[in-house]
């Protein structure tokens, strides 16, 4: 067995297929940050998650001959657990639920555009305009907007995990933030803010 | 459950279930498998190519008027549609399969399709300079009475005697002409006046295939004034 904190993933991906005991650092390094996604994709239920998540991690070893070294093992694995969660969505007949976490939906200040949540004083009412925003606009909208405000992934990142060109997924991301503008507008945000 | 709980179960599922990672050759093979199959498919396009272009250069576009009808109208009826269709299908077929490679996803769907388009051109443009296509639009008018009535080519121009447009197999010389075989298998006595047009050094000699505009004199008698070989190549 290795020390995984002086490993890199393709460090240990590599370790792994030497040795399988060192799968439980690949497990413990992205347990959190895929759990924390798998939720932010929409699956409200703990325990549906760790399904999720356990299907992922099992896909993840089973294929772990197919990563491509030439893009990022965090998107790959990332990509895996999009799909699992999808396919969860598709199996259980379940819709995605809007995000809630109130940390998650501060971050919306990210978004550049002529809004500043930093001014508003009930910041309740625009998490609440927020959620309602993000449940009206489409399912490839909310999944760009995860990756590149959430989990912060960049455009290439983004394009590895959903499988889609980066033009296409620059357009997506576009689009979204001006659906999440005219959702803000319909819900009079600019009068709060 | 927390991670290291997690963990262990994870750990626990591998060893119980005697999980171990798919062997590397089964993903190189599958993406070999599914390149081969879109370099095949665009193969079967460049073909599909070839062949539309040999029926549009083998066309003969200028005797629309004999036919009664615009010259419009003769470019709508004589376009390959069957062929295009066929392009059409394997090129979504070739774009189908290069996104599911291992990186195909990266490519814009719009590129995959115009880059196997040009290709298919470009390889199609070759295969019909090298002559190969004739022998597939031929063979498949022999063998498929359903595609000799999809596809509107010579063979359903050149059968109007009544409307001046004769075809056939010269069968007999004599002074005056010829005897020909035509498409239905009748025979004809064909005049060959003085004036007579021998178009692209079409040679009289039995066994030959040619095209005939002329005038139909009796039932089974034609003059001709434009003789052409069968093939314009």
């Amino acid at each position: 067995m290795t020390d995984a904190r002086i490993q890199s993933d393709e460090e240990l991906v590599q370790a792994t297929l030497s040795d399988k005991n060192n799968y439980r650092y690949i497990v413990k390094r992205y347990h959190d940050p895929l759990l924390r996604y798998v939720l932010r994709l929409g699956c409200k239920n703990e325990e549906d998650s760790e399904d999720i998540l356990q299907e992922v991690f099992i896909k993840t070893y089973l294929n772990l001959n197919d990563f491509d070294p030439e893009m990022k093992f965090s998107s790959w694995i990332y990509r895996i657990a999009h799909n699992e969660t999808m396919s969860h969505f598709r199996k259980m007949k379940i819709r995605p639920q809007p995000i809630e976490k109130e940390e998650d939906l501060l971050l919306f200040e990210l978004i550049p555009d002529e809004y500043d949540m930093e001014k508003e004083s009930d910041k309740k009412r625009i998490t609440e305009i927020i959620q309602q925003a993000l449940k009206a606009i489409d399912k490839k909208y909310r999944d760009v907007i995860v990756l590149k405000y959430l989990e912060e992934r960049s455009y290439e990142e983004i394009s590895d995990i959903l499988q889609k060109p980066t033009g296409t997924i620059a357009t997506l991301l576009n689009r979204a933030k001006q659906r999440l503008q005219v959702e803000f507008k319909k819900q009079n945000i600019h009068q709060i803010l | 459950m927390n991670t290291e709980e997690f963990g262990k179960t994870i750990e626990t599922k591998i060893n119980e279930e005697q999980l171990t990672p798919t062997p590397r050759w089964h993903f190189l093979l599958k993406n070999y498998v599914i390149w081969s199959f879109a370099l095949l498919t665009t193969f079967l396009g460049s073909l599909a190519v070839s062949t539309i272009i040999f029926i549009l250069t083998d066309h003969d576009w200028d005797i629309f008027h004999y036919l009664d009808r615009s010259l419009f109208e003769h470019i709508f009826i004589s376009i390959p549609y069957v062929w295009l269709i066929i392009l059409m299908f394997l090129v979504s077929i070739v774009q189908y399969n290069v996104t599911h490679t291992k990186r195909g996803y990266r490519y814009k769907t719009s590129l995959v399709l115009i880059g196997s388009i040009l290709f298919s051109i470009i390889f199609g443009g070759t295969l019909f300079s090298l002559g190969i296509n004739s022998e597939i639009h031929e063979l498949l008018i022999e063998q498929i009475p359903l595609y000799k009535s999809a596809i509107y080519t010579k063979e359903n121009i050149w059968i109007f005697p009544e409307k001046g447009l004769l075809s056939g197999t010269i069968i007999a010389i004599n002074e005056n002409g010829f005897t020909l075989l035509d498409l239905n298998k009748k025979i004809w006595d064909v005049t060959t006046p003085d004036d007579t047009k021998w178009e692209n050094n079409v040679i009289l000699k039995i066994g030959e295939k040619i095209k005939l505009i002329g005038t139909q004199n009796n039932i089974d008698e034609f003059s001709t004034f434009v003789i052409r070989p069968w093939n314009k190549r």
